[in-house]
């Protein structure tokens, strides 16, 4: 059993946590100057996610679609993949599931709500398979063609909601699906479903991949030295495909969990821009199942709050956007492995300053 | 007709051009910069805040490339001085430049979505006489956005300065080989910075185009991916001026196919797609016909 | 006067010390070899004389003055020139372009090219060299390269100028001719340091030595007072068995063969041409030869890195011809990868997990749907201990190890798995003498064994050290064959260079 190294943990949680307090630092700058009280904004934020049953639920039911974006993303990341296309692959997964969802009738509702599972990894799948396969086999890089076809799928959906199935009642959306095609709800005062559990479930299934399996050990291989994956026979260009598979595969569960037990419908633009949380989220937690479902509970919390912060306070929802980018920002740096440490490279440039 | 798809393929391919030769400098010292899509975006909402507040087209570049520095500024401290993986600073622009554009336009102006008011002056299409005498050519280029004329002459300077000068030279060696670069005691990170800084001048000058040069308003993302087909033109064109320049006028051209299509029946969304569309084949067909000969096995980092 | 004097020169890495407390002393006009191990901290002292790196502690005297180099302008601007081990030179700029790298000629802010070309050619023809300066870096040789380096500093006029191992790509001819470069620029005033660790070429060309071991000066001397053996004892700290005893080869049938393999590549260049040689149980064969003459994509080509063109590859008589790494390991050979940082080993990855690259599909630490972490670890374990690799801490990643015990690594997951045939690529390249002699003791033990290996080095002595036969490649085929016993380093050398036949040279010289 290996010793358990408390100071290297809390080490690292400190620099995990750090770009988040600097985030929240600027932020509340912003919320100063656009003439609001930081503390104020930041409590009904807080209060808002976290205060009361109903609260902690909603936040839950916040985090669960960017808990699998952002397992999608990390499954791709780890291994130096650049999938930009989780929303795209996410939006043709969830119209997928809707579409087995109100053509299907007649069927008992597990066997139903499988089936739409189903369709959309099938169809997430698929999608992110062209730029797996235009990326192991012609080498193009796989972050133009995914930004590409994000717009590309997008505006398939919005085009097959509003003109070949549309609903008719109003707004952007298709048919209904059938009530059997339901992910369940847990209680009557929040719209906590099935699909939280589902994305628990797959948080574990991405754990035992990264640690038990081969495709595991290959992913955590060409992350690292791709040269050397290829040297040691894990064949890199299938394994693009194959990684791309799977990560759009999980994207496109993500769209299923919206559709079967938020919406009930597909609705164009449903999606806030779960796809860039989930990088967001696979980024705070290193590409880590454990780290993202922690990352995804507080963005859970962010969102849930951010609501609550604009209601009660005034300040723009936006300003959740513009924390995630300074997240990013501040975690783009990796405190540790910098040349002898963070704090004393700012002490090198300093005195470098000085020396002149 | 083809006259007139050229002439409007012009017209949208100047933004991409100006971003991707902005990019093309970032592209030859070995940056990748993700980050034109959130530089343009940000120089167009600068630009349309500040012809609003003075109705002056010239103030209104100035704080274009002001606001578009300021984030190649943060691309540059934590993407190469404290050695931050460039994607990801790169997407942390983009991400923070469509917040902040947003906040911005929420807070100040209380609107959402789109920004658009009399008091805004944009650009008006310059008619050059000379140029009625061309036959076939002259009408294609006449009659633009003063911006278009710029790009055009960018794309000279930007082949000029690549191939002739010191700091071309530099650029080059930087991206090639960093370690002959700096054995020769050239500044490498400083040359890196630099190239940014030009890439970022260029997409305020294209995010300006955008939003006071065809239009007269801001509207959110109205980069729509322009960035990253920048970066296809790049990476398609191999990272020579011409090839850059070209592709970003075959997806320019792309576009004003997609525009004229939309006159005739056929839904806005579906037409959309086919400029997307069209440059994933490009990039399938030419990277395909990289690949003929490849020996070596394994994917390369690109 | 010393042109270089360094008083209590030190630079750390954070914890580890690289240089400690040196005191260089270098005469005007002389030329001053300074050796020791790989890893002794050569190339640190020098890059902190180039501007390269700065000094954690410590002052250095150019000509007596005490000065600051803070980069390699600096240095250039003192008169200080270095020609680095891996060339620092741009692929796609031409000679002209990389000699006068930022020192460009202009006529305002355009680049005068025709001037550049003008100056460059004077330059050439002052020094005796013969290149075309419009040439492309990437389309000339190695040793045009070098001297393209070389011709780099001489422009800028410096006094001094400092070749980090210098000789490793050259033929025993060129190494004579460069020899005889270097006593000219002597002549002419200039003070060289050369870097080597090849002991005979210090004996034939310096007037003093420096010896380093573990980033502390030992002893500076005379050339004239030592023996190689002396120089290599004062570098490791003990006597070094400078060979392996090998008994006599028991060959036994032909195991891998390789039959008209050729790489042409894009570009149309042949970069393998018409390879013809077979591998027989219980020997070992050596494949001589100065980098870049084929032996890289010669490799890649056997160990499923790179395809051939045209050809075959047979092992135990069936066709492996462009077969995957993955596939040829699962034959039971084993592959010593040229790079072993790029394609041997991932930094940043665990020794344990190092230990299981390239058989992790094998059932051998459980199933790949469920590894087993306890046979990973008594894998590894047992490797660290019988391989004698020293780990600072075992669960550690292998970035932390020395380049010896790291490529120890390589070869303890490669021989463990008991291969028919190994095929090892400049295995001892930037080992410490310990590590060589344990590495060169395997790799005789698997020959001895029944077994076949394969070995391409460019370490002429390694070659004859270890082979039983000895093939030789030039431009990318296969130049001659020797018996190892019988041949002598110039035969070698000759085929080395291109030459087949001997008396040809002797009557023409």
């Amino acid at each position: 059993m290996a010793k358990i190294n408390y100071k290297q943990i809390s080490k690292k949680v400190f620099y995990l946590i750090l770009p988040v307090i600097f985030a929240f630092l600027v932020g509340a700058i912003l919320i100063v100057v656009s003439g609001h009280n930081p503390i104020e904004a930041y409590g009904a934020m807080f209060r808002g996610a976290l205060v009361g049953k109903s609260a902690l639920y909603n936040t839950l039911f916040s985090s669960t679609p960017i808990i699998v974006t952002g397992l999608a993303i990390a499954v791709a990341f780890k291994a130096n993949l650049f999938n930009m296309g989780v929303e795209g692959q996410m939006y043709l997964g969830a119209f997928a599931a809707a579409y087995v969802g109100f053509t299907l009738k007649g069927l008992p509702p597990v066997l139903h709500v499988i089936l739409c599972i189903l369709a959309a990894v099938v169809v997430g799948g698929l999608f992110a398979l062209i730029p797996g396969v235009l990326k192991g086999r012609f080498n193009v890089n796989e972050m133009v063609v995914t930004i590409m076809l994000n717009y590309v799928a997008i505006l398939l959906t919005d085009y097959l909601t509003n003109f070949v199935f549309y609903s008719g009642e109003g707004y952007a959306a298709t048919y209904p699906i059938e009530q059997s095609a339901y992910l369940p709800r847990f209680m009557k005062t929040s719209q906590l479903n099935w699909a939280f559990i589902i994305a628990l479930i797959m948080a574990c299934i991405v754990y035992y991949i990264f640690k038990y399996t081969r495709l595991g050990f290959e992913i955590k291989a060409i992350g690292h030295n791709v040269s050397f994956a290829e040297a040691t026979g894990m064949n890199t260009r299938n394994k693009a495909i194959v990684i791309m598979v799977v990560s759009g595969m999980l994207a496109g569960i993500a769209g299923a969990g919206e559709v079967l037990g938020v919406h009930h419908r597909f609705i164009a633009g449903f999606s806030p821009g779960y796809g860039w949380d989930g990088m967001t989220i696979a980024l705070l937690g290193k590409n880590n199942p454990i780290g993202i479902l922690i990352a995804a509970l507080f963005f859970g919390i962010l969102k849930n709050g951010g609501s609550t912060m604009e209601l009660m306070v005034g300040v723009p929802r936006s300003l959740i956007s513009i924390i995630q980018g300074l997240i990013i920002f501040f975690l783009a740096v990796d405190y540790l492995n910098t040349e002898f440490g963070f704090m004393s490279r700012l002490k090198l440039m300093f005195r470098r300053k000085v020396r002149g | 007709m083809l006259e007139a798809i050229l002439h409007t393929s012009l017209r949208m391919a100047t933004p991409i051009v100006l971003a991707a030769l902005g990019g093309l400098f970032t592209h030859k010292a070995n940056v990748l910069n993700i980050a034109l899509e959130g530089m343009m975006l940000i120089g167009a909402f600068a630009g349309v805040l500040a012809s609003f507040a003075t109705g002056n087209i010239f103030i209104a570049i100035i704080a274009a490339i002001f606001a578009s520095m300021l984030f190649a500024l943060l691309f540059n401290v934590f993407g190469i001085t404290l050695k931050g993986n460039f994607i990801i600073t790169g997407l942390a622009v983009n991400i923070f430049a469509a917040g902040l554009t947003s906040f911005v336009l929420q807070v100040a102006f209380g609107r959402r979505g789109v920004f658009s008011d009399p008091k805004i002056v944009g650009t008006t299409p310059v008619h050059i006489d000379f140029l009625d005498k061309i036959p076939f050519i002259g009408p294609i280029i006449n009659d633009h956005s003063p911006m278009v004329y710029v790009s055009i002459l960018i794309a000279i300077a930007v082949y000029f300065v690549l191939n002739h000068t010191k700091y071309g030279i530099y650029v080059r060696a930087v991206g090639e080989n960093e370690e002959a670069a700096k054995a020769i005691g050239i500044k490498v990170n400083r040359i890196k910075y630099s190239t940014v800084y030009i890439s970022a001048i260029l997409c305020a000058l294209a995010g300006v185009n955008l939003s006071l040069g065809n239009l007269t308003m801001f509207v959110e993302n109205m980069t729509n991916g322009r960035g990253f087909i920048a970066l296809a033109a790049i990476f398609c064109g191999r990272g020579t001026t011409l090839g850059t320049y070209v592709f970003s006028f075959l997806f320019g051209f792309a576009d004003s196919i997609q525009l004229r299509l939309q006159n005739l029946n056929i839904p806005g969304t579906f037409v959309q797609m086919i400029p997307f569309i069209f440059i994933v084949v490009v990039l399938s067909i030419v990277g395909a016909i990289r690949m003929i000969g490849n020996l070596d096995r394994g994917i390369k980092d690109e | 006067m010393y042109i270089i004097e360094t008083k209590n020169l030190t630079k750390k890495f954070g914890d580890f010390t690289a240089n400690n407390k040196i005191n260089l002393q270098v005469k005007e006009g002389e030329i001053h070899a300074i050796v020791g191990e790989n890893g002794a901290g050569k190339s640190t002292l020098m890059n902190m004389l180039y501007g390269l790196l700065q000094p954690t502690e410590g002052e250095i005297y150019i000509k007596g003055k005490h000065v600051s180099i803070n980069n390699p302008r600096d240095a250039i601007n003192l008169g200080i020139g270095m020609v680095h081990q891996h060339f620092k030179l741009v692929p796609t700029f031409t000679i002209f372009e990389n000699i006068l790298l930022g020192d460009e000629l202009t006529k305002g802010i355009r680049i005068n090219k025709k001037k550049e070309i003008k100056v460059v050619k004077e330059l050439i023809e002052k020094y005796g060299f013969n290149i075309n300066p419009k040439d492309k870096i990437q389309n000339v040789p190695i040793g045009t390269e070098q001297r393209v380096e070389i011709l780099k500093m001489l422009y800028r006029n410096v006094d001094i100028l400092i070749l980090d191992e210098p000789t490793a790509v050259l033929t025993p001819q060129e190494v004579d001719e460069l020899l005889i470069s270097l006593n000219e620029l002597r002549e002419a005033g200039k003070t060289i340091i050369i870097i080597t660790h090849k002991l005979g070429e210090v004996k034939r060309c310096s007037d003093s030595v420096t010896v380093i071991r573990k980033g502390e000066i030992v002893d500076r001397v005379e050339t004239k007072d030592v023996t190689e053996k002396d120089l290599a004892k004062l570098m490791v700290g003990r006597d070094v068995l400078l060979q392996v005893e090998k008994p006599e080869a028991k060959i036994g049938d032909e195991l891998f063969s390789v039959n008209n393999l050729s790489v042409t590549n894009k570009q149309k260049v042949r970069l393998l041409d018409n390879v013809n040689f077979a591998v027989k149980r219980g020997e070992i064969l050596g494949v001589a030869g100065v980098e870049g003459n084929g032996q890289s994509q010669l490799i890649k080509v056997l160990t499923g890195l790179m395809k051939c063109t045209n050809g075959k590859v047979t092992y135990k008589d069936k066709n492996i011809t462009n077969y995957p790494s993955e596939k040829i390991r699962k034959l039971g050979i084993g592959i010593i990868p040229e790079d072993r940082y790029k394609h041997g080993l991932c930094r940043n990855m665990k020794i344990s997990e190092n230990l299981m690259a390239g058989y992790h599909d094998t059932d051998k630490f459980g199933s790949t749907y469920h590894y087993n972490y306890k046979k990973i670890r008594d894998n590894r374990d047992e490797l660290i201990n019988d391989f004698d690799i020293r780990v600072g801490s075992a669960d550690g990643d292998v970035g932390q190890l020395s380049g010896g015990n790291a490529q120890k690594v390589i070869i303890a997951r490669e021989l463990s798995m008991n291969p028919d045939l190994v095929i090892a690529s400049q295995p001892t390249r930037g080992v410490d003498i310990g590590s060589i002699e344990f590495i060169h003791k395997q790799l005789i033990s698997l020959r001895n064994d029944n077994k076949a290996v394969l070995v391409v080095s460019s370490e002429l002595s390694e070659i004859m050290n270890l082979s039983d036969r000895i093939i030789v490649m030039y431009k990318g085929s296969i130049i001659g064959e020797v018996n190892a016993k019988e041949t002598t380093k110039e035969e070698l050398g000759y085929l080395m260079a291109g030459i087949t036949d001997k008396r040809e040279v002797e009557n023409n010289g």
